[in-house]
């Protein structure tokens, strides 16, 4: 029952971390206010030509303000900038850990499923489990892989991203064919790039894939210790071991979905439109 | 402490409500801006403090489709006309966008930043082509978002489906043809402004809803003067946009029986294609309107009807339209890519790209599919995840620049779309 009742504060813990740390939508909005400069700091090369009488209602408005540049106020960890920011600041490091690893919608769906599926297994291990141990201990397991993953790549100076935006800049075309695009998928596993400054053509590095690596262990780890003492085995270090690879190859499987998700999005849509009948 | 079933469901229902994103205005009051962003900052090919330098102005809309304050229509009315007539032969070009799902009108939502980056990198790609013009925005906001809780938002899209469809009409097409006949008509002592109308997932559906009836018109009224089509936009152009292929059916259908359609020209001639009045494009990658959608049109299923019927019926109704085998009309990507390199051996391109990246340049084009069905002015395409990869990732600097030159090429391009002969 112990481990049921921490099941169960963890995912209120969750539900409220979630609710408080709206992710990826709504942040206050900034007032047009704070982005318009008083006129005293206004450049002489950019007057208030720009601005404009405009008339609604019956009243005179002052059409445009003069503003210098809002850029300073955008939200950096909104999920576009995570993507398309082509260097992430070490604040879009922890929010891209948070976002887009520990709390993620995918994975959150992505532990429900694998939740349900242990339980039509019910192998020994979670023999006698209810669904909050097993999605607790499971989502702790992926929490500490992408934990792992977001150490890893600060340690290797990896761009935590799958396919960072910069990679448009390679005059190589993108690999086309079964085989090419599998090895893509291989090579993102094993290794990973880093942009530098100032991040041109000539400033993408490769870079051993640590992340995966460290992520994998996390996950390997975690799960053996979230296990232990069940199963009928006290082999530790073979769970942990066990764990970590299947963690990697689960690495090795996301970027391959990754890399064939056209072909998965056309797959997927398909089989809804036939199930759907004409 | 034990944390029961009803625990859960207290849990689960204070999330979803300290997630609500309320039914309202962002930009109160607010003055159309004038910006300038330094394109350095976002754009790492860009050397030097190069700034592009526009006005931005925002129209919101509640959830039944009311504008929140009327005046901020007239005060981006005003914008146009003014930036019109700022000076003798002035043709800005005034950019609508009206943004998609799970976004708002708030500085907190990122297509706000990404349409800025877009506007000024407009502006500065006017500015660096010798002739500044000026380049005023129009931001359109409606509630794309009533959720921001994680995993639960997810399930906001049959709601915003719906929402989509409803904000689209009726004040949204009368607010459209206001700002269109403001950027083109003759009252004004200046020459037509360039108008462009983009809109983004559920905000292209919004966008083509609104937009449909003055398309049609275009073509009566062109029919009645026996003239070319003069379109009310330049150019409307629906990203990853999420609404099903049946609602631009008639649209098609009626551009295909009135307008010439375009004829490939072959790779040893000369390139002669009358310009497109509408672009339809998504990406490959964008698993939300190409696998997602699908399932969210099954489930909608038994409240929703099929407007067409068989299998191409079928696939009307699942498929969004760029998503829709049947209706694309063009391939777009790399021009060095086997599948764009084969269609420029029997068409000659539409429209060439060339992105310089410091010492790498990459081209990209637009070649019409000669085996297309789909030769209207209304054009279908994919665009590889490399440009785009997902659904809402659109503001990608390649994207970006690639829309800012297919822009300006499409709008070079001054051969209007002509009638085909009545039937006498």
């Amino acid at each position: 029952m112990r481990d049921s009742e921490n099941a169960a504060r963890l995912l209120a813990l969750m539900l409220c971390v979630m609710s408080a740390t709206p992710v990826g939508a709504q942040i206050p909005d900034l007032p047009v206010s704070r982005l318009a400069l008083p006129p005293s700091v206004m450049s002489d090369d950019a007057p208030l030509e720009a601005a404009s009488i405009g008339s609604a209602g019956g009243q005179t408005l002052l059409g445009a303000t003069h503003t210098q540049d809002p850029w300073s106020g955008r939200p950096v960890c909104a999920p576009m900038f995570l993507k398309a920011d082509w260097q992430l600041s070490s604040k879009q490091r922890g929010c891209n850990w948070l976002q887009n690893g520990v709390l993620s919608t995918g994975r959150i769906f992505t532990t429900v499923a694998s939740t349900l599926f242990s339980m039509v297994l019910d192998l020994p291990s979670e023999h006698g489990d209810g669904f909050r141990v097993r999605f607790g201990r499971k989502w702790l397991q992926g929490a500490a892989a992408t934990t792992g993953e977001y150490v890893g790549s600060l340690i290797a100076h990896e761009d935590p991203r799958e396919i960072p935006p910069y990679l448009v800049l390679r005059p190589t075309a993108p690999p086309r064919g079964f085989f090419p695009r599998f090895g893509a998928a291989v090579a993102r596993t094993v290794m990973s790039t880093q942009c530098v400054d100032p991040c041109r053509a000539t400033d993408i590095r490769k870079r051993i894939g640590l992340s995966r690596v460290l992520g994998a262990l996390a996950s390997g780890v975690t799960g053996a210790a979230l296990n232990q003492n069940q199963g009928g085995t006290d082999d530790w270090n073979a769970r942990a071991w066990h764990g970590t690879l299947t963690a990697y190859g689960s690495a090795f499987a996301h970027q391959l979905l990754s890399e064939f998700k056209p072909e998965a999005a056309r797959l997927g849509g398909r089989l809804f439109r036939l199930f759907g009948g004409s | 402490m034990k944390l029961g079933r009803h625990g859960i469901v207290a849990v689960l229902l204070a999330s979803t409500l300290g997630g609500c994103v309320a039914d309202r205005q962002y930009r109160r009051g607010a003055p159309v801006v004038s910006e300038s962003l330094n394109v350095g900052e976002f754009d790492r090919t860009q050397t030097g403090n190069l700034s592009g330098r526009y006005s931005l102005a925002f129209i919101e809309f509640d959830d039944k489709g009311q504008m929140f304050e009327p005046a901020q229509l007239d005060r981006a009315i005003a914008e146009v006309r003014r930036a019109r007539t700022s000076r003798a032969g002035a043709k800005p070009s005034i950019v609508l966008f009206v943004h998609g799902w799970k976004n708002n009108a708030s500085d907190g939502s990122a297509n706000v930043w990404g349409f800025r980056q877009v506007l000024a990198g407009l502006a500065l790609n006017s500015t660096l082509g010798g002739q500044a013009e000026e380049v005023v925005g129009i931001y359109v906001g409606w509630r794309g978002a009533t959720i921001s809780a994680p995993v639960l938002k997810e399930f906001t899209v049959f709601d915003r489906h719906h929402a989509s469809q409803r904000v689209a009409k009726p004040v949204m097409i009368g607010t459209l043809q206001r700002i269109m006949d403001a950027a083109k008509d003759r009252v004004v002592s200046s020459s037509p402004a360039t108008m462009v109308l983009i809109g983004h997932s559920f905000g292209g559906a919004v966008l083509e809803t609104a937009v449909t009836p003055a398309l049609t018109q275009a073509i009566h009224d062109a029919r009645t003067a026996k003239t070319t089509v003069s379109w009310p936009a330049d150019l409307v152009i629906l990203l990853n946009e999420a609404q099903e292929g049946q609602e631009s059916k008639p649209l098609l259908d009626l551009m295909a029986k009135e307008v010439k359609p375009w004829t490939c020209a072959k790779p040893s001639g000369l390139a002669d294609y009358p310009r497109p009045a509408v672009i339809s494009i998504s990406s490959t990658g964008d698993v939300a309107t190409r696998g997602y959608f699908p399932g969210e049109q099954l489930i909608a299923r038994p409240f929703q009807k099929k407007k067409y019927s068989g299998i191409a019926g079928a696939k009307l109704y699942y498929e969004t339209t760029a998503h829709n085998g049947t209706l694309r009309s063009h391939v777009f990507g790399r021009t060095d890519d086997p599948e764009i390199a084969e269609a420029a051996t029997k068409c000659l391109p539409t429209l060439i790209s060339t992105i310089s990246y410091g010492a790498t340049d990459i081209e990209y084009a637009v070649v019409p599919d000669p085996d297309a069905a789909n030769k209207t002015p209304y054009w279908v395409m994919h665009m590889p995840p490399a440009i785009v990869p997902d659904h809402s990732t659109i503001f990608t600097q390649i994207f970006r620049d690639v829309i800012i030159s297919l822009i300006g090429q499409a709008l070079l391009n001054e051969r209007r779309n002509e009638l085909i002969p009545a039937a006498p």
